[in-house]
């Protein structure tokens, strides 16, 4: 048993040129937290709910990640929804490629992996995710918890 | 005054302790300097190679470790690392820039003060982590470009460090060689570094004026930062303080109770440990300790725990006798020349290489040099310019100290590149300014 037979084969992807405002606007239409960025078939990283949130944060917050220690937390800036707004309407024009997630492009997941493979990798990363061939890197698909626990449902 | 002298003797391949120990000095310090390998890595491979090799046994190499230097800065980062998580330092920056009513000159001055006095503390690295994400915070809001504030707490960071014992690692290492206390670096050393600071900032002000501007509306975003907001954890704060407080009082008060500054700092982080845990279970407590340790700098201590070994290595061959008496072949005996040429060999050297390795080396040759130079009281004018000029040289380069090239990295990634031709421009001319100052201050206060 594998998780060949739970994959989404044909999902909707993204390509490392499409915008930012592109994604955002697919991500709450196909109502999943990650969507795979594919460049001639073959997976080239992650784009997701995550790196869209992190990109309507200050600058100087982005840096946290990177090893910044400075910001405890951020209840004394006097920002709006409308300040928000801005710095969506400023990354609205980049491209997706710029913003992946880091190491994203690889991962362990192929057809043949199992369930609780692919349940523990979601447990890690909380988010949809792509499945590679082995042999081409080709995007095979996309699979979540959700839809191990669906099968899980049926049968 | 050396230990059992036995350069001639010989060993390996029929080579002179001398030779292999020499050699194993330069490359190390030459793959330390190259950057390829990490600094840990080489300083404790070549001590490990100065004992297999023979030149020292393992009791005479774990001599030469200085855990007064070593407990000193573990004490510090641990305390550090837990007051950082109360938001104070975060308070403090944004407290300063609304004191100036969020005027970029203004801020430029209060981040850079708040920068040394901080340095003087703490580890200018750890400083600089703290003050960069306000400051890139700060200068988003205004919409000006933070590479005028960003330099001049490069600056300020050094130049803080300067001013104590605990303020920069080579303050420690010379305090600890030489038995200097944080009250003979406050009274010798730390009078000039106001003035220094000054006549850093205040050009640095000058000449990025038209940088530093920005709009009303801007300001106000700033001005409407709650600074209180910051504090996350007030009761931790306390007993931070407390804490802190007990341990500068320490400092200023070891001598009278025979204390070195290495059992006052890392009580004082075995008494924070105690306030900040007490009460909670021993599961977490344990977890709230690990967290403490795992943040102190490991690849630091023991840097210093390999580069203790391999200079004690070329000391014990009699390298650095020899070292000592080629200074004194040039400086004829002279405290004034000797002192001069440490303060800016010092500084050229420490704005090309890491300070540490540097100092290092340099203190066993000066060490040396005490009875040539009239005894320990005309010494430590030499301890005085090898500090500041070990200190401020970091200032000459954007290599010149760890806190710079921090700095440059994030700015780097914030989308503002500091980048290594134009900043040194700007770095040589404030180093070159700085030492100037420290040359007559040394001359004034001491050598008049």
């Amino acid at each position: 048993m594998s998780i060949s037979e739970i994959l989404r084969r044909e999902p909707v992807t993204l390509a490392p040129h499409d915008t930012v405002a592109r994604a955002a606007e697919l991500l709450v239409e196909e109502h999943v937290l990650a969507l795979p960025v594919v460049e001639e078939g073959k997976l080239v990283g992650v784009f997701g709910l995550h790196e869209l949130v992190e990109l309507l944060m200050p600058r100087a917050v982005r840096l946290m990640n990177q090893g910044l220690e400075g910001l405890t937390d951020l209840d004394f800036l006097a920002d709006t929804l409308e300040d928000v707004r801005q710095r969506m309407d400023h990354v609205c024009g980049t491209e997706v490629g710029e913003h992946l997630e880091r190491g994203s492009e690889r991962t362990p997941l192929d057809p043949a992996s199992s369930f609780t493979e692919a349940l523990f990798l979601g447990y890690r990363l909380r988010r949809d995710l792509p499945v590679v061939e082995k042999e081409t890197g080709r995007l095979a698909g996309m699979v979540s918890p959700w839809d191990v626990l669906e099968r899980i449902r049926r049968s | 005054m050396q230990e059992g002298v036995t350069s001639g003797g010989h060993m390996l391949f029929g080579w002179s302790m001398l030779w292999v120990a020499s050699i194993l000095f330069g490359v190390t310090y030459l793959v330390i300097m190259s950057e390829k390998i990490n600094r840990a890595i080489a300083a404790l491979l070549g001590a490990g190679l100065m004992i297999l090799t023979g030149v020292l046994n393992q009791e005479m190499a774990i001599r030469g470790v200085d855990f007064n230097v070593l407990g000193l800065l573990t004490g510090m980062m641990v305390l550090v690392a837990i007051t950082r998580k109360t938001g104070v330092f975060q308070y403090v920056a944004i407290w300063s820039a609304k004191k100036v009513n969020a005027r970029p000159m203004g801020i430029l001055f209060m981040l850079s003060a708040v920068t040394a006095v901080f340095s003087a503390f703490l580890d200018n690295v750890t400083t600089v982590l703290l003050i960069v994400p306000v400051t890139l915070l700060i200068t988003e809001e205004l919409a000006i470009d933070p590479y005028p504030i960003l330099a001049a707490e490069i600056f300020s960071s050094n130049i803080g460090g300067t001013a104590t014992l605990i303020g920069d690692p080579p303050n420690i290492m010379i305090g600890s060689a030489a038995n200097l206390s944080f009250n003979d670096f406050l009274a010798n050393v730390a009078p000039i570094i106001p003035l220094i600071f000054l006549l850093t900032v205040v050009p640095i002000a000058f000449v990025w004026r038209k940088r530093l501007v920005t709009t009303e509306e801007h300001r106000r975003r700033v001005l409407e930062f709650r600074e209180g907001e910051a504090i996350s954890d007030p009761r931790l704060l306390k007993k931070c303080l407390f804490v802190l407080s007990l341990v500068i009082l320490g400092f200023l008060f070891d001598r009278a109770f025979h204390l070195e500054p290495a059992t006052v700092a890392m009580f004082g982080a075995a008494l924070l440990l105690l306030l900040a845990n007490v009460g909670r279970d021993a599961e977490e407590q344990s977890r709230e300790v690990h967290e403490a340790f795992a943040e102190a700098e490991w690849v630091t201590l023991f840097f210093f725990v390999g580069l203790f070994i391999v200079v004690k290595g070329v000391q014990h061959a009699g390298l650095l006798d020899m070292l000592a008496q080629g200074v004194l072949d040039v400086t004829k005996g002279s405290l004034h020349v000797t002192s001069y040429a440490v303060l800016w060999v010092s500084a050229i050297a420490s704005a090309i290489v890491d300070n540490i390795p540097f100092v290092a080396a340099m203190i066993p040759v000066i060490q040396d040099l005490g009875h040539a130079l009239g005894g320990p009281q005309n010494l430590r004018i030499v301890w005085w310019s090898l500090s500041l000029g070990a200190c401020l040289g970091g200032n000459g380069t954007l290599i010149g100290a760890s806190a710079n090239v921090v700095v440059a990295g994030f700015s780097e990634r914030a989308g503002h590149p500091i980048r290594f031709i134009p900043f040194l421009k700007v770095s040589v001319v404030a180093m070159l300014t700085e030492v100037a100052i420290a040359n007559a201050y040394l001359w004034l206060r001491f050598l008049h």
